[in-house]
C-alpha cells in the first residue's frame, strides 16, 4: 500500500497536482494567517479551573481591576509648584481617561482636620492650593507629611519621590491601561526618569519583550537553521523544500487559529522557531534518503518511490511522536498551554504530511544531481562510540546507570517556582521600578483577604480590624488597608473620634458618607456584605512571599471566626484585641515591638483604670459651646462656667442635676438661665463623649509610663497617642463576636479568603507541577504506544524511549544541579524533548539492520548520523537563538531545549548500541 | 454612551470664529439664564434619586426632600434607612451643618473639594449647590437657533471650578439649561455630561426640571434626579435654615 502510494506521488501529473494544491493552501492560509490577534494577559496563564483563580476573578468582578498601575515619580522636591502643578495635571488627565476607574496621588487625596476657630472640621484636597511662597511650601510639606496614612503610601518618607495609582475598571486589558497611563505620564514628565510598577506594567513588559524578541530573533533563528541545512546538504533546493514544508506547516497552524479565534500569547509566538527547527527534519531524512537511493538507481522518481516506502513510515512515526509530545499539553489546565500544544503539534502534522507529499513531488519533477555521500563529519566519531558500546557493554552500562541514578536524584531537588521574576531579568526595566516601589513605598505587590459576612454590624468589623493590625505585625508586611480603617478615618470626621461607632445604625451612616470617596469601592461592595483587605508586601520573591502568605493564613485561622453570634462585649474579647490595635500602631510609628508586648498590654487593659481628667472634659465642652456646632451661642465665659459644671458632676449626671448645674452656671457668668435646656440637649452628646475620650486617655498614659516605650517626639508622638486613646476607647464596645459552632442556631457566618496575585502564582506553581506530570505521562504513554505498534515489540517500544528517557533524566538533574526552577517556560521541556528526541531512536532503529550487532550497528550510524546531526543542530541553534533576547520565560528552555537535543542525539548513539539485542528491528523495510 | 471626540470640540471652537456677529453676548445669555435658574424666593423639592455605581448593574434609590432660599438649602434624607433623618443645611457652598441623628450630633463641615461626590452619587456638591454660573464661568456664544442658546463656559478662576470648560445648552424660552458638558483639562473630550429635561413651569415663568441625568463618561456611572414634588414660593421662614433646626427639626 505505502508503495502504491509512493508510486501514486510520482506520477507527474500528480507530482504537479500536489505541488500546486500545496502553493494554494500556503497562499489561502497566509490570507487567513493574517486574522490572527494578540492576547497580552499573563492572566490568562491561570488555570480556569483552579478554585483560587475563580475566586480571584469573582474578587475583580465586584472590586473592579485588583491590577493597579502604579507610577513613581523621583523628584528633588515634590512640594516645588511647578511639580505639583504637573502632578495634578496629570492626575486629573488620568482621571478622565476612559477605562480607568479612579486614580490616586497626593494632589487629590482628601483630607480633613479640625477647624480650630469655628469647630467641627475642614475637608479638603491635601493639596489645595499650590504654594506661592517659601513660606507656603514649607507648611504644605509639614501638613503633608503630618499625614501618616499619606507617608509611605503616596509620597515617600525622605519625601524625595511620589508615587500615582491608576485603577482600572474591571475586566480593563492591562497593557490598555498600561499604556494609557504611561502616556499621560509622557506628557505631563517627559523628561523625568519615572518607574512604571503594578501587574499592569509587568505584564506589557512581558508582553512587548516577547514580541520584540520574536520579531528580532526569528530571521537569524532561521538563518541560522538554513546555514546549518545548507552545510549539511550543500543543497539550496533540498533546503528551500525542508524550510518551505514548515512553512506550510505555520501557515495554516495559524490559519487554523485564525478560523477558531485563538490569540496568540507570549507562549505561542515562539511556535514559528520551534517549527522551523523541529519540523524541517522530516524533510531532511526524506531529503537524506533520496540522495542515498539516487546514488543506487540514479536521481528520479524511483528513487523517491524507494525512499517513500523504506523511510516513510518511520518519518511517520517519528513525526507522530512530535505530534504526540507536543499534543500532550492538552491535557494541562493552562488554556494559552493547550493552545500552544495544539497549534504547535497541528503545524508539525503540516509540515510532516508537506514533507511526505510535497517534497516528494518536488523532487519527483525535478530531480538533482547524484551527489557522494560523506556521512558527515560526525560519523566517525559515532561509528567508533558504537564500535567502544558494543565492545565494552558492561562498563558503559555502569556508567550509564550511574548517570541515571545521579541525574534521578538531582531532578529530585527540581522544585516549581512562579512568581513575576520568572517573566524578567534583574535590572531591566520592571526589576528597577519594583525597587524603587519597594524601597521608597514598600512594595508594589498586593495580597487581598477577603471577608464574607455581615459588614455593618460592628462587632465584626471591629474583629476585621483585629486581624488586620495582627496582619500588618507579619514580616514583609508593609502596609494594610482595610474598610475598618476607613469607617474609623470617617467616624473621625462626622463624630469626633477615629474608631467603629457602637451601633449598627450609626455604622451604616457611615458607609454612607464614605460611599463618596471611588476608593472605598475597593474595600467594601455596596451591599456591605463583603470586604477586602489590600494587604501590601515588600517582596516578590517566591518563597518569602511564600512564607508571608503562611503568616497571614495563620492569622486568619486563630482569630478570624467563620460562624459566630453577636453578643455583650466581654473584657476577654476586648481587652486582646485593643492590644493588637495597640502593638500595631506602635509597630506602625516605628517604635520597637517586643513579641511579649501584647500580652502585657492586654494584662493592663484588664485591671481597673485610673481617674479621668475632669480637666480634660471641661476642655471638650467648653470648645463645643463655643463652636458652630453648637446651636446654642454662648460667650466664652458662659462656655467655660457651663463645662466647669458639668464636668464637676462627673460622667453620666441625672438630668435633673445636670440641667441644674448648667442653669447656675449661667446664670453666674451673666447669661439667662432659660436656654439651659437648650444648652443641655446640645451638650448631651458631646459631654458623654469628652468623658469617654478621657477616661481613655487616662488608661492610655497610665500604659505607656508603665511600659516606657520610646515614643516618637513632636506631632508624630501625639498623632500616636491620639490614636492609642481612640483605640482603647474600644474597650467600651457594647458588643463582640462570640465563635459558634457552623450552623448552630442564630450563628452568622463569616468566610475568608486570602486571594491576589501571589495566591495565583502559588496555585499556578501547583498547577505547572501537576501539568508536567500529566503532559509527561501522557506523551510518555503515547510515544510508546507509537514505538510498539510501529516495531510490534514492547521491548522494542522500551528501547526507542529508552534515550530520551536518558536525556530527561540528565536534563533535569542538571536542572536540580544549577538550580534552575520550573516554571511554564521550563515545564514545556519535557513533552518537546520526548516528542523530538524520540525521533533520533525511531531513525536509528529502522535503519538497524546486519548479519551481527556490529555491522547492524555499523550500518544504522552510517545511514542516520548525517541526518540525526544535522537536525539536532538545527533545532540546538533555533532554540539556542531563543536565549539571545530578553524575554526571561524563553530563555531557560531556549538554553535545556537546545542542550537537550544534541543529548538526545548523542544518547541516542550511545543507548541504543548498549541495549539493542537484535540484529534488525523493523521488518519490511524495504532498502 | 459615546465620547465626543477632540474633532466635535474643535468643530465647536472653529464655530466660535465662524459666527463672528451673533445679536446676543454670552455673558448676556448667561445672565438671563441665572435669573431663569433663580428666579424664585423659595422653593421646596422633594426628589427620587437613582445611582448606578461602576460595574454594578442596579442602581440604588434614595429619596430626599430640599428647601431652598437665598442660596442656602435644607435638606432632609427620607431613604433609605441607612441616611433616613439625616439633615443637611447648606449655609454656602462650602459651608455645610450635617445633623447625624444615630450620634446625635452636628457637625460642621467646612468643604472646599469641588469634586467630592454628593452621598456618593455623580453628582459633586457644587453640582447641587450652584444655581447661578456667572459668577464661576465667563460665557461664549458659540451659536444659537430658534429654540436654543450652546455657551462655551470658561472657569474665572480654575481654582473655585471643578472644571474649566463646559458648554452649555439652554432653552431660550424658559431660559434653562437643558445640557451640560464638562471637558477635560485639554477641552478635548466630554467627561460628564448632564442633561435636564422635564420642564415645568409655574405662573412667574419660574421652570423646575422634572428629570436630571448626570453620565460620568470615563466610569460610565450615573446618577438621575427626578422631581416627585416641587412648591415654589410657599414663604419659607428664614429660622429653617439654622443649626438650632437642624437638630431639632422642623
Amino acid at each position: 500500500m505505502v508503495e502504491a502510494w509512493a508510486r501514486f506521488i510520482v506520477r507527474p501529473a500528480v507530482a504537479r497536482a500536489v505541488v500546486a494544491l500545496t502553493i494554494l493552501v500556503l497562499g489561502v492560509g497566509a490570507w487567513l494567517s493574517s486574522g490572527v490577534t494578540q492576547d497580552d494577559d499573563v492572566l490568562a496563564f491561570l488555570p480556569e479551573s483552579n478554585e483560587d483563580i475563580a475566586t480571584f476573578r469573582r474578587i475583580n468582578a465586584r472590586f473592579g481591576s485588583t491590577d493597579v498601575a502604579m507610577v513613581g515619580i523621583p523628584s528633588d522636591d515634590p512640594f516645588d509648584p511647578r511639580f505639583l502643578d504637573r502632578l495634578g495635571a496629570l492626575t486629573r488627565q488620568l482621571r478622565d481617561t476612559q477605562g480607568l476607574d479612579s486614580v490616586l496621588s497626593l494632589t487629590n487625596v482628601a483630607d480633613f482636620r479640625d477647624d480650630p476657630t469655628t469647630g467641627g472640621i475642614i475637608n479638603d484636597d491635601l493639596v489645595a492650593a499650590l504654594p506661592t511662597d517659601e513660606a507656603s511650601k514649607r507648611a504644605l510639606r509639614e501638613r503633608v507629611m503630618s499625614r501618616d496614612h499619606v507617608v509611605g503610601t503616596l509620597i515617600s518618607e525622605d519625601a524625595d519621590a511620589v508615587v500615582v495609582y491608576a485603577f482600572g475598571l474591571a475586566g480593563s486589558q492591562p497593557r490598555a491601561l498600561a499604556t494609557k497611563v504611561r502616556d499621560a505620564v509622557e506628557v505631563h514628565f517627559p523628561e523625568t526618569a519615572v518607574w512604571y510598577g503594578g501587574a499592569p506594567f509587568i505584564s506589557t513588559y512581558i508582553f512587548e519583550t516577547t514580541q520584540a524578541d520574536m520579531a528580532r530573533l526569528t530571521p537569524w533563528a532561521i538563518a541560522m537553521i538554513v546555514i546549518i541545512m545548507l552545510a549539511a546538504f550543500r543543497d539550496l533546493l533540498g533546503s528551500g523544500l525542508g524550510l518551505l514544508a514548515t512553512t506550510v506547516g505555520i501557515v495554516v497552524s495559524r490559519a487554523a487559529m485564525a478560523v477558531t479565534g485563538t490569540s496568540v500569547n507570549i507562549v505561542l509566538s515562539s511556535m514559528p522557531i520551534i517549527l522551523f527547527a523541529i519540523g524541517s527534519a522530516y524533510a531532511i531524512h526524506i531529503l537524506s534518503h533520496v540522495d542515498r537511493h539516487a546514488r543506487e538507481v540514479g536521481p528520479g522518481p524511483e528513487a523517491v518511490v524507494r525512499t517513500l516506502v523504506g523511510t516513510g513510515p518511520t518519518v511517520v512515526a517519528a513525526g507522530l511522536t512530535t505530534v504526540v509530545g507536543l499534543g500532550s499539553f492538552v491535557a494541562m489546565d493552562i488554556a494559552p498551554m493547550q493552545s500552544f500544544g495544539l497549534y504547535t503539534a497541528l503545524g508539525i502534522l503540516v509540515a510532516l504530511i508537506t514533507s511526505l507529499t510535497f517534497v516528494p513531488a518536488v523532487l519527483a519533477l525535478f530531480p538533482r544531481p547524484v551527489k557522494e555521500s560523506t556521512g558527515g563529519p560526525l560519523k566517525p566519531v559515532m561509528l567508533r562510540l558504537a564500535r567502544t558500546v558494543l565492545v565494552n557493554r558492561g562498563p558503559v552500562g555502569v556508567v550509564v546507570g550511574l548517570v541515571a541514578v545521579l541525574g534521578l536524584g538531582l531532578a529530585g531537588s527540581v522544585d516549581t517556582r512562579m512568581d513575576l521574576r520568572a517573566f524578567f531579568h534583574e535590572g531591566t526595566a520592571p526589576d528597577l521600578a519594583q525597587r524603587f516601589l519597594n524601597d521608597k513605598f514598600g512594595g508594589s505587590t498586593f495580597i487581598q483577604l477577603s471577608v464574607q459576612g455581615d459588614l455593618e454590624d460592628p462587632a465584626v468589623l471591629r474583629t476585621v480590624g483585629r486581624v488586620a493590625d495582627e496582619i500588618s505585625l507579619v514580616p514583609h508586611v508593609t502596609g494594610v488597608q482595610s474598610i475598618e480603617d476607613v469607617i474609623g478615618l470617617v467616624g473621625d470626621a462626622m463624630a469626633g473620634v477615629r474608631r467603629i461607632p457602637d451601633t449598627r445604625g450609626q455604622v451604616a451612616a457611615l458607609y454612607r458618607f464614605a460611599a463618596s470617596d471611588p476608593a472605598v469601592g475597593r474595600l467594601v461592595t455596596d451591599e456591605h456584605d463583603e470586604a477586602l483587605l489590600q494587604i501590601k508586601i515588600d517582596t516578590d520573591d517566591a518563597t518569602i512571599v511564600d512564607a508571608t502568605l503562611a503568616a497571614i493564613q495563620d492569622v486568619v485561622t486563630r482569630l478570624a471566626p467563620t460562624a459566630y453570634t453577636t453578643g455583650p462585649a466581654s473584657p476577654a474579647e476586648a481587652a486582646p484585641r485593643v492590644a493588637s490595635r495597640l502593638t500595631a500602631l506602635l509597630h506602625a510609628y516605628d517604635v520597637p515591638t517586643p513579641a511579649a508586648l501584647p500580652d502585657r498590654i492586654t494584662t493592663m487593659l484588664g485591671e481597673e483604670a485610673g481617674p479621668a481628667d475632669p480637666a480634660g472634659v471641661t476642655a471638650h465642652v467648653a470648645a463645643f459651646l463655643t463652636s458652630e456646632e453648637s446651636f446654642v451661642p454662648l460667650s466664652d465665659p458662659a462656655a467655660q462656667a457651663v463645662a466647669q459644671a458639668l464636668a464637676a458632676l462627673g460622667p453620666d449626671p441625672a438630668d435633673d442635676a445636670s440641667l441644674a448645674a448648667i442653669e447656675q452656671a449661667l446664670t453666674e457668668a451673666g447669661e439667662d438661665p432659660a436656654s439651659g435646656f437648650d444648652v443641655q440637649l446640645a451638650v448631651s452628646q458631646p459631654l458623654s463623649d469628652a468623658w469617654r475620650h478621657a477616661g481613655a486617655a487616662a488608661r492610655v498614659r497610665a500604659l505607656l509610663a508603665a511600659l516606657r516605650l520610646p515614643l516618637p517626639t513632636g506631632g508624630t508622638g501625639e498623632r500616636l497617642t491620639d490614636r492609642m486613646v481612640a483605640a482603647v476607647q474600644d474597650l467600651g464596645a457594647p458588643t463582640a463576636l462570640a465563635p459558634a459552632e457552623a450552623g448552630a442556631d442564630g450563628a452568622a457566618s463569616l468566610a475568608w479568603t486570602v486571594s491576589g496575585m501571589p495566591v495565583l502564582y502559588q496555585g499556578l506553581s501547583r498547577s505547572v507541577t501537576a501539568n508536567q506530570f500529566k503532559s509527561l505521562g501522557l506523551a510518555l504513554t503515547l510515544v510508546f504506544l507509537i514505538m510498539t505498534v510501529m516495531y510490534r515489540s514492547v521491548s522494542t517500544g522500551l528501547l526507542a524511549t529508552a534515550p530520551t528517557a536518558l536525556t530527561l533524566v540528565a536534563v533535569y538533574g542538571g536542572m536540580g544541579w544549577m538550580g534552575v526552577h520550573l516554571d511554564i517556560g521550563t515545564s514545556m521541556l519535557a513533552s518537546i524533548i520526548l516528542g523530538a528526541g524520540v525521533d533520533y531512536a525511531v531513525h536509528l532503529l529502522a535503519a538497524w539492520e546486519g548479519d551481527d550487532a556490529l555491522s547492524a550497528a555499523e550500518a544504522a550510524v552510517e545511514e542516520t548520523s548525517h541526518p540525526i546531526w544535522t537536525n539536532a543542530f538545527m533545532v540546538a541553534a533555533g532554540f539556542f537563538v531563543l536565549t539571545l533576547g530578553d524575554a526571561r520565560p524563553l530563555e531557560n528552555v531556549g538554553t535545556l531545549t537546545s542542550a537537550a537535543m544534541l543529548a538526545a542525539a548523542f544518547c541516542t548513539f550511545l543507548v541504543i548500541p548498549l541495549l539493542a539485542g537484535r540484529t534488525r528491528y523493523l521488518r519490511g523495510r524495504a532498502t | 454612551m459615546t465620547r465626543t471626540p477632540a474633532r466635535t470640540a474643535a468643530a465647536l471652537l472653529a464655530a466660535t470664529v465662524s459666527f463672528p456677529a451673533l445679536a446676543e453676548d454670552g455673558a448676556s445669555v448667561l445672565a438671563q439664564i441665572d435669573q431663569g435658574l433663580g428666579n424664585f424666593e423659595d422653593q421646596a423639592i422633594e426628589f427620587r434619586a437613582e445611582n448606578l455605581k461602576p460595574g454594578t448593574q442596579a442602581p440604588q434609590t434614595m429619596m430626599f426632600r430640599t428647601r431652598v432660599k437665598g442660596g442656602k438649602t435644607y435638606t432632609e434624607f427620607l431613604s433609605p434607612g441607612d441616611i433616613k433623618g439625616t439633615r443637611v443645611l447648606t449655609m454656602t457652598p462650602t459651608q455645610i451643618w450635617i445633623w447625624l441623628p444615630e450620634f446625635s450630633k452636628i457637625r460642621r463641615v467646612a468643604s472646599h473639594s469641588l469634586n467630592q461626590g454628593f452621598m456618593g452619587t455623580t453628582l459633586s456638591q457644587q453640582d447641587m449647590a450652584t444655581y447661578a454660573y456667572a459668577g464661576l464661568y465667563n460665557a461664549e456664544l458659540v451659536s444659537q437657533d430658534d429654540t436654543s442658546w450652546t455657551l462655551k463656559l470658561t472657569a474665572k478662576d480654575p481654582k473655585e471650578a471643578a472644571y474649566d470648560t463646559l458648554v452649555m445648552v439652554a432653552d431660550k424660552k424658559m431660559k434653562v439649561p437643558t445640557r451640560i458638558d464638562y471637558y477635560n483639562d485639554e477641552g478635548t473630550e466630554v467627561v460628564r455630561q448632564m442633561e435636564r429635561t422635564n420642564y415645568q413651569c409655574n405662573a412667574s415663568g419660574y421652570c423646575m426640571f422634572g428629570y436630571l441625568k448626570m453620565v460620568d463618561n470615563t466610569s460610565g456611572a450615573w446618577t438621575t434626579l427626578t422631581t416627585l414634588s416641587a412648591q415654589v414660593d410657599q414663604g419659607i421662614s428664614d429660622d429653617v435654615f439654622s443649626p438650632r433646626t437642624l437638630q431639632l427639626g422642623l
